[in-house]
This record gives C-alpha cells, sequence and structure tokens, in this order.
C-alpha cells in the first residue's frame, strides 16, 4: 500500500506546488490522477520515486518510508512524460539497462510485445517515433515486473490501437501480477475504462478521490416528464446533484446512494423515464459542482 | 557500513556502456599520443636516451584538461538533463550508491589508463636506446594518477553544485585557477617594490665602503645593521594540478603538490558527497536558480578579468577604462546567456558586474600601491640553494652566509640563486669577492663528495649516451669503489645518472682513473662513432676544436669526408687505446650531431697527413688551401 501523510514541496520559496498532501492507494488497484496543468501531479510521482526531496512530510510503501530505498525501488518503475533514452540505445539495449537493475525483469516479454508491436528490438531508439518510444518505455517498464507502476501522462502520443493494447497489458500486470498502477493525465476520458480508483489533484492536493464502479452505479442522470406541472421540489426524496428543467422536460443528475430512486421516480408515473449512462467526466463534473467547484476550472 | 556494497558494478557497467566509444578514445589517447611521441625519438636514434620526469609527461599534462573533466561529465552529466535525472534516479540505485559507484568507478578508470600508460613506458626499456628507469615510471603513475583523479574530484565536486555544463566548468576553473592567479597576481602588483634589506648583526657582514648614495631608508637601516640585498619572492612549488607546474620551468615531480592534491581529493570528494545527496534535482539545468549564488560565481570570474584590465588601464588610464567598461558589459551579458540561456536581468545584473568590476580595480589599485612602497627585509637567512655542476649546493654555513652580505655590491662572481627565509623563497644573485668565491667551491667540493657516497652505484639507471652492458657496469662499480675519482674539476669521462628521491643523482667519472675504463668506454664510443658516421656517410661536416694549426682546421672537413672509408677504417682499426693525449671530432649533419673520440692524437696526426698527401693533386684540395691563405694573409 502506498500512504502519504502530510506531503509538501515547494520550488520557490512559500509556493507550494504540493502542501500537506494525503493520500493511500491500495494494492493491487489502478489509480487515476488528474488535474490540469502544474497541478502537481509529475511531482508528486517524482517524490515517490526519490527523483525530488519533499520538504515536508513521509511517503510509505508498505509501511517503509521510500526515499532512496534500494530494496523498494526494485519493486518500483516509473515512465516519465518527457521521456529519455541513450542516443545509441536500441530497445534491446534498454531491456538489458533494466535487466540488470530489476531483479525480475523478463526478457522474453520485452521480445514477445515488441513482436506483437512490430518494433524492431535491435534499431536506434533515436530513429523512432514519439509514439515508438513510448511504447519501448512501456514495454520496459511492464517488463520489470515491479509491484509499483508509476505512469505520467501514460498513453500521450499512442495512437488508439496501441493505447488499447497498453490498457490491456496494464490491466493483465494488475491481475496477473498484483500490480499497483499509479497512472497521470490531463484527460479523464484516457483514464476512466482502466482505472478503479481516480483521485483528482488541485492546487497541490487531492481535492476529491472515489472508486469509479461506486461512482459509475451510484449516479446517473435521468429526463423525465410528468403529466402535472413539476419542479425540484417533486424530487425531495432524492440527492440531486444537478437539476435543469427545459420546457416540460426535466434533466437530472441523481445519487442514488440507497438505491431506492428509480423506485420513486416510477412511482410519479411519468410520461417520460429515460435514464442515460453517465460519462467519467461528466461524474466529476457534477461531483465538484456539489463541492462547490467549477469543474472548468480545475481540469 | 561497508562501502563496497555502495558499488553497484551493474549499473557502472551500463553507464560505461551508454557512451563506451568515448569513454575507450579518453583512456587510450593519452597512452597513444605518449607512446607516439615517446617512441618517435626511435627514429634514426643514435645513442641510447635518457628520459626525464617532464619528458615522459608532457603529453599526459595536456591530457589533465580533458580526460578527467570528460570522465566527471560522462559519469555524472546525467544531471546536466531534467529527464536524464528522471531516468537515473528512478532507478533501484540510493543518491549514495549512484555518487559512490560513478566515483569510484571514475578512478578506477584512471588508475586502469595510468598503469597501461606505465607499462607502455616500461616496454620502451626493451628498445634498450631509450631508458625510462623503473622508478621514474613510479613517479609518473603515482603523481598522475593523483593528479588526474584531483581534477576529477573537483569536476564532480563543481557538477554537483551546479548541475549545468556550462556553470560547472566556470566552477571548475574557478576552483582550479582562483588561488594560484591570486598568489601570482598578488606577487605581480608587489614586485615593484624598489628597496630590500636583509639584517646581519655578524662583524662579517660589516665593509668599510658600503654606500648608501641618497637613500635616507638605506642610511637608517644601515644604523640598525640591515643591508641591501636585491631579492624577490617566488611562490612556492606547490600548487595543484592542473597548474602545478606555474612557477617551475618544467614539469617535475613535487611531493608537497602530491600530498595537497590527494588530501584536496578526499575533501572535495567528501564534499561533493553532501552536496550531491542534498540536491534538488529540480534545479537541475538551470545555473545557480538563486540569484545571490549566480551573482557570486559571476563576481569570482570578475577575479582574474578585473586583473587584466587593471593591467591594462594602468598603461593605457582613460582609453583603458572606457575599453575596459564596455568589455566588463559584454562579459556579463555573455556570461548570463551562456549560463541562464537568456540575457538576465540585463540592468541589474550590468550594474553588479560593475560593481564588482569597481571594487576589483580598487583592491588592485591599493595593493599594487602598497606593492610601490613596500620595503621588503629579512632578518635572518636559513640558506641558499644554487646549481653547480647538476648538482644543487646548498649554504647553510653561517659564515658564509654573512660574507655573501657582506660581499653582496661585488661583482667579481655572479651566482643565480634561490634564498630561503621566513619559511619563503627567494630569487636573487650572489655577487661575491674571489675569496668568498674559494670559500663556496670548498663547500661545494665537500658536498658534492656527500653526493657521491651515497650514490647508488648498484643499481643506477643510464651511462651517458652509452648502451649499458655487463662489462661496463662492472668497470664503474670498481672505479667508484676504488673511492679514488675526482668529479668535478676535470672533463667528465662519463657520467652515471641514477634516478633517486624523484630526480636524477649524476656521478661524472673523469678520464685516467681507471685506464681499462677509459679504453672500453673509447671502444664502445668509438664504435658507436663509426656505426653513426657509416649511417650517415652524406651531408655531413666536421670541425675541430683543437690546438689544430689553423690551416688544418680549414682544411679537415674536405680531407677527411675525401677520405671517409679510410678515415672508418683508423677508426675501428687503430683507435682503441686512450692517451693522456687525445682530441675530440665533431660531426655535425643528418638532423643530429655527435662527436668522435680520438684516443691517440699523434697516430691521428700521422694518418690525417697521410690523406693530406693522397690529395696533393686534387684541386679542390688545393683551391681550398689557397682560399686559405689569401683570407688569413699568409700568401
Amino acid at each position: 500500500m502506498i500512504e502519504i501523510k502530510n506531503l509538501s514541496k515547494c520550488f520557490e520559496k512559500n509556493k507550494y506546488v504540493l502542501e500537506k498532501l494525503n493520500c493511500k492507494i491500495d494494492d493491487a488497484h489502478i489509480y487515476g490522477l488528474v488535474g490540469a496543468n502544474g497541478a502537481g501531479k509529475s511531482t508528486l510521482l517524482r517524490l515517490i520515486n526519490s527523483i525530488y526531496q519533499a520538504d515536508g512530510g513521509t511517503i510509505l510503501i508498505d509501511g517503509k518510508p521510500v526515499y532512496d530505498n534500494i530494496k523498494l525501488k526494485e519493486e518500483m518503475v516509473f515512465v516519465p512524460d518527457d521521456l529519455f533514452f541513450y542516443p545509441s540505445y536500441s530497445l534491446m539495449d534498454m531491456a538489458i539497462y533494466y535487466e540488470a537493475l530489476y531483479p525480475k525483469f523478463d526478457m522474453n516479454y520485452v521480445i514477445n510485445v515488441a513482436n506483437k508491436l512490430k518494433l524492431n528490438i535491435n534499431a536506434k531508439l533515436a530513429s523512432f517515433s514519439k509514439g515508438m518510444k513510448r511504447q519501448c518505455a512501456l514495454i520496459c517498464a511492464l517488463a520489470t515486473n515491479a509491484k509499483y507502476m508509476f505512469f505520467d501522462e501514460t498513453f500521450d502520443g499512442l495512437d488508439p490501437v496501441i493505447r488499447k493494447l497498453f490498457k490491456s497489458l496494464l490491466a493483465n500486470s494488475m491481475e496477473n501480477n498484483g500490480t499497483t498502477i499509479i497512472m497521470t493525465s490531463h484527460n479523464l476520458r484516457e483514464l476512466e475504462d482502466i482505472c478503479d480508483n481516480l483521485g483528482l489533484l488541485y492546487k497541490g492536493n487531492i481535492l476529491f478521490e472515489s472508486d469509479i464502479d461506486s461512482l459509475k452505479t451510484n449516479m446517473f442522470k435521468v429526463q423525465i416528464s410528468l403529466k402535472e406541472d413539476f419542479n425540484k421540489s417533486t424530487f425531495k426524496g432524492l440527492k440531486i446533484l444537478s437539476y435543469k428543467k427545459l420546457g416540460s422536460i426535466a434533466t437530472i443528475i441523481i445519487d442514488d446512494e440507497k438505491g431506492k430512486s428509480k423506485e420513486f421516480l416510477e412511482s410519479l408515473k411519468p410520461i417520460i423515464l429515460d435514464f442515460l449512462p453517465l460519462t467519467l467526466e461528466e461524474v466529476f463534473i457534477y461531483q465538484m459542482e456539489a463541492l462547490g467547484y467549477e469543474f472548468n476550472d480545475i481540469i | 557500513m561497508n562501502l563496497m556494497t555502495l558499488f553497484n558494478f551493474k549499473y557502472f557497467k551500463e553507464n560505461l556502456k551508454k557512451s563506451r566509444g568515448l569513454i575507450l578514445f579518453l583512456l587510450i589517447i593519452i597512452p597513444l599520443l605518449n607512446a607516439i611521441n615517446i617512441g618517435l625519438n626511435l627514429i634514426d636514434i643514435k645513442e641510447p636516451m635518457l628520459f626525464s620526469f617532464n619528458d615522459i609527461s608532457l603529453i599526459t599534462y595536456l591530457g589533465m584538461f580533458i580526460i578527467p573533466v570528460g570522465l566527471a561529465t560522462l559519469l555524472m552529466g546525467f544531471l546536466f538533463k531534467k529527464k536524464n535525472v528522471d531516468f537515473v534516479l528512478s532507478k533501484p540505485v540510493s543518491r549514495k550508491m549512484l555518487y559512490f559507484t560513478n566515483v569510484v568507478g571514475g578512478i578506477l578508470l584512471i588508475l586502469l589508463l595510468f598503469l597501461v600508460n606505465s607499462i607502455i613506458l616500461g616496454l620502451f626499456n626493451l628498445s634498450s636506446m631509450l631508458v625510462i628507469p623503473f622508478k621514474l615510471i613510479i613517479d609518473y603513475f603515482l603523481y598522475f594518477t593523483v593528479a588526474y583523479i584531483f581534477v576529477f574530484a573537483i569536476s564532480i565536486l563543481a557538477i554537483s553544485i551546479a548541475g549545468n555544463f556550462m556553470s560547472s566548468i566556470v566552477l571548475i576553473l574557478i576552483i582550479v585557477c582562483l588561488f594560484p592567479f591570486l598568489t601570482l597576481s598578488n606577487m605581480v602588483l608587489k614586485s615593484d617594490n624598489t628597496e630590500s634589506y636583509i639584517k646581519c648583526d655578524s662583524p662579517l657582514c660589516e665593509i668599510k665602503d658600503y654606500s648608501c648614495y641618497d637613500s635616507k631608508e638605506c642610511s637608517d637601516r644601515l644604523k640598525n645593521k640591515e643591508y641591501a640585498f636585491s631579492f624577490n619572492e617566488i611562490p612556492k612549488n606547490n600548487f595543484t594540478a592542473p597548474i602545478m607546474f606555474l612557477n617551475n620551468e618544467e614539469l617535475s615531480f613535487e611531493p608537497v603538490s602530491l600530498a595537497k592534491m590527494f588530501i584536496l581529493s578526499i575533501v572535495y570528494l567528501g564534499l561533493g558527497y553532501i552536496i550531491f545527496l542534498k540536491r534538488k534535482m529540480e534545479n537541475n539545468e538551470i545555473s545557480f536558480k538563486n540569484d545571490l549564488m549566480h551573482y557570486v560565481v559571476k563576481g569570482i570570474t570578475l577575479v582574474p578579468i578585473g586583473f587584466l584590465t587593471y593591467i591594462l588601464i594602468n598603461q593605457e588610464a582613460l582609453t583603458g577604462f572606457i575599453i575596459s567598461i564596455v568589455g566588463i558589459v559584454i562579459y556579463s551579458i555573455i556570461y548570463d546567456f551562456i549560463t541562464r540561456k537568456e540575457i538576465y536581468k540585463f540592468l541589474q545584473s550590468t550594474f553588479i558586474s560593475l560593481v564588482v568590476f569597481g571594487v576589483l580595480i580598487g583592491i588592485y589599485t591599493l595593493e599594487h600601491k602598497i606593492g610601490n612602497t613596500q620595503v621588503l627585509d629579512i632578518k635572518d637567512i636559513d640558506y641558499f640553494v644554487y646549481e653547480s655542476n647538476n648538482y644543487d649546493i646548498k649554504i647553510e654555513n653561517r659564515d658564509l652566509i654573512n660574507l655573501i652580505v657582506r660581499d653582496n655590491r661585488a661583482n667579481a662572481n655572479v651566482i643565480g640563486a634561490d634564498m630561503y627565509a621566513n619559511n619563503k623563497r627567494y630569487n636573487t644573485y650572489l655577487r661575491i669577492s674571489d675569496d668568498t668565491y674559494e670559500l663556496l667551491k670548498e663547500e661545494e667540493n665537500r658536498q658534492i663528495e656527500a653526493y657521491n657516497k651515497e650514490f647508488d652505484i648498484e643499481n643506477f639507471d643510464y651511462v651517458s649516451d652509452l648502451k649499458l652492458d655487463k662489462k661496463l657496469k662492472n668497470l664503474i662499480i670498481e672505479t667508484y669503489n676504488s673511492k679514488d675519482f675526482e668529479n668535478q674539476e676535470k672533463d667528465a669521462l662519463i657520467k652515471v645518472y641514477d634516478y633517486k628521491n624523484h630526480d636524477y643523482q649524476v656521478l661524472k667519472i673523469a678520464k685516467g682513473i681507471n685506464k681499462e675504463l677509459d679504453n672500453y668506454v673509447l671502444h664502445l664510443k668509438s664504435k658507436q662513432a663509426v656505426n653513426n658516421l657509416k649511417d650517415t656517410k652524406q651531408n655531413i661536416y666536421f670541425s675541430i676544436y683543437d690546438n689544430f694549426s689553423a690551416l688544418d682546421k680549414y682544411v679537415l672537413d674536405y680531407v677527411l669526408i675525401s677520405n671517409l672509408d679510410s678515415f672508418i677504417d683508423y677508426l675501428e682499426n687503430d683507435n682503441n687505446k686512450l692517451t693522456e693525449d687525445q682530441l675530440i671530432i665533431y660531426v655535425y649533419g643528418g638532423g643530429y650531431n655527435f662527436s668522435i673520440l680520438i684516443g691517440d692524437r699523434t697516430s691521428f696526426i700521422k694518418e690525417f697527413n697521410e690523406y693530406k698527401l693522397k690529395l696533393e693533386n686534387d684541386s679542390n684540395y688545393q683551391n681550398l688551401v689557397e682560399e686559405y691563405l689569401n683570407y688569413s694573409g699568409e700568401k
């Protein structure tokens, strides 16, 4: 488990990028960290991976301080947003480099996935496109079989087909090895179909976090029209996150924690009653609105 | 903590692999160039050649500016790019391990470099024509390994502090040059002092016709038994690499420099370790994010620039001043642009640079003014050292020192010497009378005899210009053990060299002490000379500085060249005994010079006259004789 307590980091005096951040990430989960540019996502990952030193607070993994802990770092791998490769290296050279440092590194995995992706493992990485370089970085990271994997702007530069493939590789890693994956993105849509937990980083702190399943199953969007005239108070018994009425049709976002909302709405004998799926982005928008934040200002 | 657990061989191996080409180049270039530089001497070599520390060090010395800095950059250069830092630090290595692995790895590479280089140097001895004593190679290995490690340590420290390539180079230059520069500039500014005195209470120092002319300072000091004596302070020869030879004429083994470099390497690496562990990696790529540090470092770089401009201003007051101000503004912009990659806070930065420059000029002016008016005085001389016949003669005898002070204005004999006093070294001239000179000569003889007694006759390295064989060695040992040889007054038959205490100790063996040695040396020299003559029959010129008649001297070259084969026969067959009456013929040409020792003058003159007789009908010879007679007016 990753446990972050009161983590602070400032780059300039009294200008905190992260300020007393607290967060717990359970094992064998894929945790998505979203936030606007400059929210502190990359800084947080660099702090966890001992690249930066914290100005305050602690980061514990499996109950042990992570900073410069080689044993723990053997179980951690980080793929930053701005990738680095040695100029003369091929994918094979990179894999050998990783193999030298990660005890559980699987060279066959690299060869198999590279073949599947039609990547020439002996070609110089300098001759690869941005997307191909990212594929190489992700392959090497996954081949480490580390218990904790950190990906910054994971799918940046990957086409949809490759994205899908890597999402399945990540999911497999989590399922088969119990890997905990933390990935960041400024784009919620990119993470919604793979993460099972999401955290929203805003101004150096986690503003909101939840597991996606409960977010999606508890919340739904309803379009409803009744025979008689109606207003928001007609639905008094429900936890309404958003209410908009246009003509005789109202669009309501409901947080159905108790699971009785559907029953209640049907009891009103509506002329129209449509239950519409919510995208993760919409879920976040309404949750933020409920907390009093303007979502578009945050993401 | 077991330090070796901090050395991650796998990481080091991979770190080397990424720049294997460059590292290989850095490791090979010095041994290769050194081998070429020394090996070139084998072409057309006629006589065995002895190498000094300076001879084998030049290429290595030049490499010191590139190899250790390059190695440090290759090993720690990941700090120059943030994405490289992400890549390296996210791997399962701690900062401690990273630093330790890179530092130890770099040191191991330097050791390897010098091991290879030393082996190559040693192999040259197999040629028997190039002599590089084993003890000299050990000195070379020790000295340059430590010197390279020292520069490597400075580079590691600078990179750990700066995290930016250009700023690292600036810091390396500051750490390396600042102290020696301040020492030397201080000497330059104070070298204008006009008067210097030595106090001497001994009656031996008193001289009757001592005149102070119009100098009140001199008269006042004379009452206090302080005598005018000209000397200049010179910095001690213990600067550190890569400018450890700044005050020397040539590269030499300096134990104090070595010890300093060794200790400072440990200090710098320790300091670098602390700084690397504490380093804020988010500030990499930027040169000194902190404004104060940026301006402090920039200010330090102005120290030498300020000094040079001060010299300029001193000579060309107004023009120099204007040029300097414009120069400083341009420098300030360029410095910021290189280190910060932008024209950084132009007005503030330029203003600070000009203020620092102004302060520096003020300090230099003050220092120079003090230097101009300062009177140097020495209360007590420890000793003088001067060189005579390749020996360092040390004068510690109080009476002799006092006599030298007394004689100071005599001009009969002038000897350049170093004077040691107040734990400092001064450069001076001993202007001494004939009487004192005689006493010095006696002292010299005593010291040379003492040196010779310590000579390691069983293990010497080289005999001047001759291939050392078993017979020669035994004869030299036999002669030495007879304790009956003179060293300095007569012409040396041979000089025997032994590398001891980081320098060559020379034993001169004069002619006539051991007839067998004399003849064997003559035999070897003649054999060598004949071989040389056989190899170089074209474009050579013979001459002689001897009691020959002027006409014979004039025609010698033509006569010998016309009878070259007979002359070579003579040298091979007849010239094998050294008599009291010998002579030397010098041979020039073919890109080198050598001399032929003729053991028996009488026999050679007879031979020479026969050559002349053969040329009696030679028109060229006749013209040459005619030409001489006209030229000398003897006709």
